[in-house]
């Protein structure tokens, strides 16, 4: 049985160097996008808190810090006492990296629209306006942080929230 | 006759010095801070895209400023967008100018008529990444090297710009500093995220000699706002607090951990 695996193998490798010989692929490490479906993108609300995972841009507005999940929206956090911060709310906003307060109206970008968002209630957040396209599509065709390559963006998939490390078989694009 | 000269010889230099230490006292800082407005618009830090000024709301893409008047903040009215540069990345106000950080440089906008920014000058530099702070008179900006910044550009620095005329920003010096990431700026002080090294705490009164004068080892840190005496620090394992109500003894106050770090 063993030896049979062995004669297995070598054969496997046999053709996978005869393979190689003939097709190389061509294998490297670069971005993949992250798909969001069309419908998603204008789901804005607020929940409970959730974990911090990947940590963008902070702001301070009154006693609170707004803490950036990068592509997903803010943690609330609730500064009043510094000595022991409280992860209060999530505000989900799909496509968000920054956003700007100002008389209890969030701004955000939310893929490709600014949006804005009464935060009075922070049980209900409330969108009140949408401005559809303020940032362009280069933002959604390639990852605008790093150069080399990346997996070409196939818009019927959804709107790009952002890239993920991957590794990369014969990838078509490149910056 | 011969001691006369002498004289004046050391009365010119000695006016000289004067001079040049008034100069150099214009330059550096005052101990008033920034920003601090105490109304209900929210600070961002040197990493924003975003920022409010008034009424008015300025964000960047990758190559356009946009102005929104947002006078009525529930309904924010799109004005214009002007093209600025390729690879723009950060906006920092200080009124009535703007400073936008690019790949390539800094560029100074005039909001004197907030609705409609004009172009003042822009002060080009090594491809790298580069947030901006400023003073009324100065202007930090930090250049980190590394792939995901588009460059080749080894070295890192902080470049310190007089800003005085706003029509010719002059490059004053160049500091090699590690890493750096965001900053934040307080009277004399610059507080400079260095990624995995901590956040460096400098003291900007001699421009031309600023001095690391506190180092917050252990924590990796991305941006940094100072507000009211206190840091807040983000960075990729949490969000930090540290008091600097004296400067010689930042403390730490709290920290919010990131998931699974």
């Amino acid at each position: 049985m063993k030896s049979l695996l062995k004669t297995l193998i070598l054969i496997g490798f046999f053709f996978q160097l005869v393979s190689c010989e003939e097709n190389k692929d061509f294998v490297t490490e670069g971005y993949r996008p992250v798909y969001m479906n069309h419908e998603e993108v204008y789901n804005i609300h607020s929940q409970r808190p959730i974990n911090i995972i990947n940590t963008g841009k902070i702001y301070l507005y009154n006693n609170y810090v707004f803490i950036n999940e990068r592509g997903r929206g803010v943690h609330v956090i609730n500064n009043s006492n510094p000595e022991s911060p409280q992860n209060i709310k999530f505000i989900n906003i799909p496509g968000n990296y920054d956003i700007s307060i100002r008389n209890n109206i969030l701004f955000a970008d939310n893929v490709e629209d600014l949006v804005s968002i009464d935060i009075a209630n922070l049980d209900s957040v409330i969108v009140k306006s949408r401005i559809k396209n303020v940032y362009n599509e280069v933002k959604q065709m390639y990852p605008d942080f790093a150069s080399g390559y990346f997996e070409c963006v196939d818009p019927s998939r959804g709107f790009v929230i952002g890239w993920t490390k991957a590794n990369l078989v014969n990838p078509k694009c490149r910056r | 006759m011969q001691k006369i000269k002498n004289i004046d010889k050391m009365k010119i230099k000695t006016i000289h010095i004067i001079f040049t230490i008034l100069f150099l006292g214009l330059l550096s800082c005052t101990k008033d801070s920034l920003n601090n407005a105490p109304n209900t618009t929210g600070k961002g830090g040197s990493m924003a895209r975003f920022t409010i000024v008034g009424d008015f709301l300025y964000i960047i893409d990758s190559q356009n400023l946009k102005v929104f008047d947002i006078a009525t903040p529930s309904s924010p009215q799109y004005l214009n967008d002007y093209f600025v540069g390729r690879n723009i990345e950060t906006i920092f106000p200080n009124p009535p100018y703007l400073y936008i950080g690019s790949a390539s440089g800094m560029y100074i906008y005039s909001i004197t008529n907030p609705a409609s920014p004009v172009y003042i000058s822009e002060l080009l530099h090594v491809v790298s990444c580069d947030p901006v702070v400023t003073n009324d008179t100065l202007a930090f900006v930090t250049l980190r090297s590394g792939s995901e910044c588009r460059t080749n550009f080894t070295s890192n620095q902080l470049d310190i710009i007089d800003i005085r005329n706003k029509q010719t920003p002059v490059l004053l010096k160049s500091h090699p500093v590690d890493e750096p990431y965001g900053l934040g700026i307080d009277s004399c002080y610059l507080f400079i995220c260095h990624g995995k090294k901590g956040l460096g705490v400098y003291d900007f009164s001699n421009v031309y000699n600023i001095q690391m004068i506190n180092m917050i080892p252990n924590i990796e840190t991305y941006d940094v706002i100072p507000n009211n005496k206190t840091l807040f620090i983000i960075g990729p394992s949490g969000f930090y607090q540290y008091n600097y109500a004296n400067i010689d003894s930042i403390y730490f106050v709290s920290k919010i951990n990131v998931f699974n770090r």
